[in-house]
């Protein structure tokens, strides 16, 4: 919360005289409700409610070629209706300076947006997406960020500070556009440890192909022992180990289209790993994410949809292939200009998880 | 040593001069008429003239590079598209992330594709095969794809050649059948200049299905630099 004051306060600053001098304003703002409701077959049956209202707010103003902005995201949340489970919190807060519309800096807490990967990105160190919602809003990071933009690439400099100097962490990216194809190169230092990274996608008339892959010498995973006994991941050996997702996204009409995504992660768990693992279920539960504890997961689904975009069906499916659990998870998507039902279903072979099924459904209102 | 000087000078000349008895450069023409490099652009998707959805665009163009910003209705503000003639990209602002998209995807659920409306040039990717007088000033053209990888193999365009804008098109698929219809409507703004102020899109595998876009404040001209054309700058 220190740390934030710090970046509002400092934004503020430097943004009071622009604003001042500024020869053109504008304001706009949008307002976002999502309420939604999920049961799940823990307990005999468990119902939960969350609600958020994100307030979205973006001041933006020029002087001569400089341009300047300021976008606020809040999200106040409340889980079960209940009276003391209200919070609020900045989802986004960051100030942009840009120079010629070449150079960028940004100040503050701001979304990473690293990756082709639809549902996995192991190049975005930072924020790991729910995979049975994609298009969550997710919560910034802290960072001051410089942006140079040529016509074929971009070259980006991060800082992610953090309390301590020693504990800060660096990143340089490098991007290029060329004939249908991007790619990117990335580099991370993190404490001791760095982070090599690289994403390429190729774009066709009808489908998009990526490959995303980093190369890291520190896991973020517990390893699990002969004896089902739990290694953090600050003790692990910090050689290099791989991560990699690639995948293919089919567009084969204005009706259907299909997508498939797999991923290799060199430091999760082996077959024989996962049934050390199970052994000590539903204790160690929490350590891993219950749908991919394994080194090799599997995702794919199939699309149609409504000519006009106004509804769509998908049919989703994970399979971990160390732990042999498959999900299917159906969405169904309705949308009418500012309003947007969704309505899921995940279903649990061989669960890793503590439920087996889980149902919920969301409505956004955007105005 | 005279003989051969000759020779080669005329054929320098005849591969410079113009072919006057090709009559006007029709493809250029086009394209320099719906040449506009900033509209803000209204959207609407009607079914059985019932109108289904609408989007609110500002639209920004230089060369064959063009960037759609949407600003309604609520549910899409934020979001962008870029078209750099070979790669396609969407911005979502709920992520704040960028996907790359297929050309060739019908354009979030209109009767257009994404090529339809980011569409490049007429004159680099047709050739014209023919063309009719019909009355008066109107001129039937008949074009031919150049190569397999354009959206329609045959586009039938009528053309004005008084105001030198193009009225009608009709695209074919490759087996000759009739997949879509545009019909132009055009207006003077302040400065004396014609611009289109209306497009009508019709899919005639869908009878009852058509898509009408509305051009407001067409400039010829604006001043974004090309790196505002970027996936970097898309980013920002």
């Amino acid at each position: 919360m220190k740390r934030l004051c710090y970046y509002v306060c400092a934004g503020a600053i430097a943004w009071l005289p622009l604003l001042a001098n500024a020869q053109s304003h504008d304001l706009s703002y949008q307002v976002i409700l999502e309420s939604k409701g999920q049961y799940d077959d823990l307990d005999k049956g468990a119902f939960s409610a969350t609600s958020r209202l994100y307030p979205i707010v973006t001041l933006k103003s020029d002087i001569g070629e400089l341009s300047n902005s300021l976008q606020v995201e809040g999200s106040l949340v409340n889980y079960n209706f209940e009276k003391d489970s209200t919070g609020f919190s900045f989802q986004e807060l960051y100030t942009r300076f840009s120079w010629k519309d070449r150079h960028h800096w940004a100040v503050g807490k701001k979304r990473l947006d690293w990756g082709s990967g639809m549902l996995w990105n192991p190049t975005n160190f930072y924020i790991q997406k729910d995979p049975f919602r994609t298009q969550n809003r997710l919560e910034g990071i802290f960072l001051l960020s410089y942006t140079y933009l040529f016509n074929t690439g971009s070259l980006e400099l991060y800082v992610f500070p953090e309390k301590e100097l020693e504990d800060f962490s660096y990143s340089l990216k490098y991007n290029y556009t060329g004939e249908r194809v991007d790619l990117s190169l990335s580099f991370l230092s993190y404490r001791k440890h760095q982070q090599l990274g690289y994403d390429i996608s190729y774009g066709g008339d009808l489908f998009i192909a990526y490959s995303e892959g980093v190369f890291r010498n520190y896991s973020k995973s517990y390893r699990v022992g002969e004896e089902g006994g739990l290694i953090a991941p600050e003790n692990r050996s910090s050689k290099f180990y791989t991560e990699m997702v690639n995948g293919i996204s089919v567009s084969f009409n204005a009706y259907l289209g299909a997508r498939v995504e797999c991923r290799f992660r060199e430091d999760y768990l082996s077959r024989k790993e996962v049934n050390n693992y199970k052994k000590y279920m539903p204790l160690n539960g929490i350590i891993y994410d219950p749908i991919s504890v394994g080194k090799c997961n599997l995702f794919a689904s199939a699309e149609i949809k409504d000519l006009y975009d106004r509804f769509n069906f998908q049919l989703r499916s994970f399979f971990d292939v160390n732990s042999n659990q498959l999900i299917i998870a159906p969405l169904f998507v309705w949308k009418v200009n500012n309003f947007q039902v969704e309505l899921s279903s995940m279903i649990f072979n061989k669960s890793l998880a503590d439920f087996h099924t889980q149902t919920s459904i969301l409505l956004s209102c955007h105005f | 040593m005279k003989t051969i000087c000759i020779i080669s000078l005329l054929v320098l000349l005849a591969g410079n001069m113009p072919v006057y008895a090709a009559g006007p450069d029709y493809l250029s023409l086009i394209d320099e008429a719906l040449y506009i490099e900033y509209a803000d652009i209204k959207m609407e998707v009607y079914k059985n003239d019932k109108l289904l959805k609408y989007y609110q665009i500002e639209f920004y163009r230089k060369e064959a590079k063009m960037r759609m910003e949407f600003v309604g209705p609520a549910v899409e503000k934020g979001r962008r598209m870029l078209n750099d003639e070979s790669n396609m990209w969407m911005y979502m602002p709920r992520t704040s992330k960028v996907i790359k998209l297929p050309l060739k995807q019908a354009f979030m659920g209109s009767d257009a594709s994404n090529r339809d409306l980011m569409r490049l040039a007429f004159s680099k990717d047709y050739e014209l095969t023919g063309s009719e007088q019909q009355e008066d000033t109107l001129v039937q053209l008949e074009l031919k794809a150049k190569d397999l990888s354009v959206s329609y193999n045959k586009v039938i365009i009528l053309f004005d050649s008084q105001r030198g804008v193009p009225l009608k098109q009709e695209m074919f698929a490759l087996s000759g059948k009739l997949i879509k219809t545009i019909d132009y409507a055009y207006d003077k703004q302040s400065d004396g200049t014609l611009y289109m102020s209306e497009m009508l899109i019709k899919d005639e595998l869908l009878k009852n299905s058509r898509t009408k876009m509305y051009y407001e404040n067409c400039k010829r001209r604006q001043e974004k630099p090309s790196v505002f054309f970027t996936l970097g700058s898309l980013k920002q």
